[in-house]
């Protein structure tokens, strides 16, 4: 058992009233929840940020002029 | 290190372009362009409410949103840094300098301004030095960031041929 994790039960068992072993568990726990808590937090970022940068490249019905384009980019500072 | 582009450059990116050259010789030289994240956002914006009345511009939205997706370009993000920085210049300078030469009304030349405070932040927090077409308003924001932070290197503001 690292020397981190047994001085943390310690205090936790102090803390709670409780033995050492029952902190060890306690910690156990917490960090197996914010393992999972990461890990779901990761795949929905991961779900959200595919489905940002997947957008259709459809040039059948041809690409704008490069004035066109640019107009475009630059439009946010002409529209209200 | 290669400059972040700002969006009066960024504009002239065009599919086989001399622009678009440039950023995938950069690129294929392990230093891909930067563009930071409001450039993004004023793009993305601009061309998608186009789109909806135009279109025919549809296919450019797909284009940049790629491009920008890719490891061709790098996008700085408007971090914990960069906001406080933002909020600050802000502050300091509310209105834009070159308010009579911006097209628009004074609402739209305001969130132009709001976009090149966040864009400089952006590239000085990260280190970059920007690239932009816009050197009058962008050497404004050099000296106010210089003026908050004194005792920093500055940001170094370029033309976009030196880019």
């Amino acid at each position: 058992m690292p020397y981190s994790v047994m001085d943390a039960a310690d205090r936790l068992a102090d803390e709670l009233g409780t033995t050492a072993n029952d902190a060890i568990m306690r910690l156990a726990e917490e960090g197996a929840s914010a393992r999972e808590r990461r890990e779901q937090i990761a795949a929905l970022a991961s779900e959200r940020r595919a489905a940002v940068e997947q957008i259709s490249l459809d040039v059948a019905g041809g690409f704008p002029s490069a004035d066109d384009f640019r107009e475009a980019m630059l439009a946010g500072r002409r529209d209200p | 290190m290669t400059a972040a582009w700002d969006t009066t450059l960024v504009s002239r990116l065009y599919p086989g372009g001399a622009l678009e050259q440039h950023l995938l010789e950069c690129a294929h030289a392990g230093e891909p362009v930067a563009i930071t994240a409001p450039t993004v956002v004023e793009v993305v914006r601009g061309v998608h409410a186009t789109a909806v009345r135009k279109p025919r511009i549809a296919p450019a939205l797909a284009w940049f949103v790629r491009l920008v997706a890719s490891d061709l370009v790098e996008t700085l993000a408007l971090d914990r840094s960069a906001a406080i920085v933002a909020g600050r210049l802000r502050a300091m300078h509310p209105t834009p300098p070159t308010g009579a030469r911006r097209t628009g009304v004074k609402p739209e030349q305001r969130a132009g301004w709001v976009l090149d405070i966040q864009i400089a932040a952006c590239a000085w927090t990260h280190g970059r030095e920007i690239a932009t077409e816009n050197l009058r308003d962008f050497e404004v924001l050099r000296d106010l960031i210089a003026q908050l932070y004194p005792n920093t290197t500055p940001l170094a503001v370029i033309t976009s041929s030196a880019s």
